[in-house]
């Protein structure tokens, strides 16, 4: 058992026991990323992803006193998360806000483009282009990527927490890889160019 | 190894990039790009991907992220709040202790309901007065009482002779003890007295339980005089031990020598005991309360221990008898404060003849 996961289980013995602190250190240990898979989830909309960790920790508070410890605190946290993201991308009301995206997005360009060799040097510039990728991907291989390319969660805790089989979860994950890297190619050309010192990459 | 044509496939790329290869598929991978020049500029792309995927910074949740989750969660009303934090170190208790201990706190307060139940209807016994001692002297049978308080009761509840029916039925228990000193046993007792007392007068009866009726505890083999207390040791058949008693009877039991008013005027002394055997429990109280000995469970959550409250100059002769059924505390000494108050179940009955 990893440090994280024996410490995830101190706490929520603690809370069993009735000292409601369990659930504060629980909140406090992983509030940042469960904010971050819900950002990423609901395509960078703050106020969203905000009202989805606060739900998710909700449902953990209710539903922490059953917990039996079978699997890690952290799988069961993330497919709450994952699930609570699920409910609110098939809501009436972020559909509705995703359709009027769509139609600016189309008014615009419907393909994201890499960021420039100046956006690279800007991290900011680099971090926006990424996250706008990651948010066009179609949410199946969007919360795959964000799973297990960022939050770096294991292929057996990813399964735990979307219910996919293994199969299905890679060839899922791996479609999104390669969407990403066909999107963002030339950035990440101008990576490697830079990184080999070759006059036409980004250093 | 998937490849695509002459070249590696995209998803062979990452799982090579990740380890995520077997030994086979992985030395083939190895070869392929130490001769493929495309395929490494592609893995140089699939690392740099890996790269900025987990360089990606971490979001931040909002300073009051905490805050906003507690305010909603459902607030218990106060009086919820108070109820939970009571209840929180019994939450503590494991299962199967709690469920134990509730089976325990059950069972003993059926038994004390039970035995409470029945001593409230025990007998209503006082002082024998001076005719019902001659009675008794003079062999009169008991059955002459019970004509005298069925007598009482074809009244209907007029006076006769200036005593209300109560009286003569109370004359007539006093009786009836005259006749259990002269040696009718129990069962005997009760069949002659349980048809007769239970027609008494009709307002009587509440006051004053037949005494066949009682579950009379005997314990043979405890000695009475052990308890008695030293100075009111009653004289001849002069056991007068009240219970449920009016105010009046216990006035008048409290004017008697050897009453148990004069029991509890007496110097008393309060012993400690726990039962060794449960199963003797019952008949060793019931005894001991028969002889007029308050008892007073008690317990701090452990064992059941009980206040014995005896005369005091009869202390000494009594815990050689008492250690045969258990332990005696340390504690035993004056009367605590605590067992002061008579039990609602106190049963004060006529001792068995001796």
């Amino acid at each position: 058992m990893d440090p994280g996961e024996a410490e995830d289980r101190e706490w929520v013995r603690k809370f069993q026991d009735g000292k409601e602190e369990g659930f504060n250190r629980l909140v406090h240990r992983h509030k940042d990323r469960i904010f971050g898979l819900c950002l990423r989830m609901l395509a960078g909309n703050r106020d969203d992803a905000e009202d989805a960790a606060q739900e998710t920790f909700v449902k953990v508070f209710h539903g922490l006193a059953a917990f039996r410890m079978e699997s890690k605190f952290s799988s069961w946290l993330y497919r709450i998360a994952v699930n609570t993201c699920k409910n609110k991308l098939t809501s009436r009301p972020h559909r509705q806000a995703k359709l009027h995206r769509g139609l600016e997005a189309a008014e615009s360009d419907a393909a994201p483009s890499s960021p420039s060799p100046a956006q690279v040097m800007d991290a900011r510039g680099k971090r926006e282009s990424i996250e706008a990728a990651i948010a066009r991907l179609p949410e199946d291989q969007r919360i795959l990527v964000v799973l297990r390319d960022i939050e770096g969660r294991s292929y057996e805790e990813i399964a735990e927490s979307t219910g996919l089989n293994p199969g299905t979860l890679k060839s899922r994950l791996n479609r999104g890889r390669r969407q990403l890297q066909e999107w963002l190619r030339d950035y990440f050309l101008a990576l490697v160019l830079a990184a080999l010192g070759w006059p036409g990459g980004a250093g | 190894m998937e490849t695509k044509g002459r070249h590696l496939e995209g998803d062979t790329l990452c799982d090579y990039a990740e380890g995520a290869l077997d030994a086979h598929a992985h030395a083939a991978a190895e070869a392929h790009l130490r001769n493929c020049p495309d395929c490494l500029r592609e893995l140089q792309v699939v690392r740099a991907y890996f790269r900025e995927m987990t360089g990606l910074e971490a979001a931040k949740a909002p300073a009051n992220f905490l805050a906003d989750v507690r305010a909603r969660l459902p607030q218990p009303s106060p009086w919820k709040a108070f109820l939970l934090g009571f209840m929180r170190p019994v939450r503590a208790i494991p299962m199967q202790i709690a469920v134990l201990t509730v089976l325990g706190i059950t069972v003993i307060t059926a038994y004390l309901y039970e035995r409470g139940g029945r001593l409230s209807e025990a007998p209503a016994l006082i002082p024998l007065t001076a005719s019902a001692k001659e009675a008794a002297g003079s062999g009169e049978p008991a059955e002459a009482v019970q004509d005298e308080a069925a007598a009482g009761n074809e009244t209907d509840g007029r006076e006769e002779d200036g005593k209300s029916p109560p009286t003569k039925a109370m004359e007539s228990m006093r009786s009836a003890l005259s006749a259990k000193k002269q040696g009718y046993s129990e069962p005997e007792l009760a069949n002659r007295k349980a048809k007769p007392m239970a027609s008494s007068a009709p307002g009587s009866a509440a006051r004053e339980p037949v005494v066949a009726s009682a579950p009379a505890p005997t314990l043979a083999s405890v000695p009475y005089a052990a308890f008695a207390p030293s100075g009111a040791q009653p004289s001849g058949s002069t056991e007068t031990y009240a219970g449920k008693a009016s105010s009046e009877e216990k006035k008048e039991s409290s004017d008697s020598p050897g009453t148990l008013a004069s029991v509890k005027q007496a110097s008393l002394h309060a012993i400690n005991l726990q039962l060794r055997k449960a199963g003797e429990g019952p008949t060793l109280l019931a005894g001991l309360q028969a002889m007029g000995v308050e008892v007073v469970p008690h317990s701090d959550g452990g064992p059941i221990w009980y206040w014995l409250q005896v005369p005091a100059s009869r202390v000494a002769e009594l815990k050689p008898y008492l250690e045969r059924y258990g332990t005696l505390g340390r504690q035993d000494g004056p009367l605590p404060a605590r067992a002061a108050a008579p039990l609602s179940f106190d049963l004060r009955v006529a001792p068995p003849p001796k």
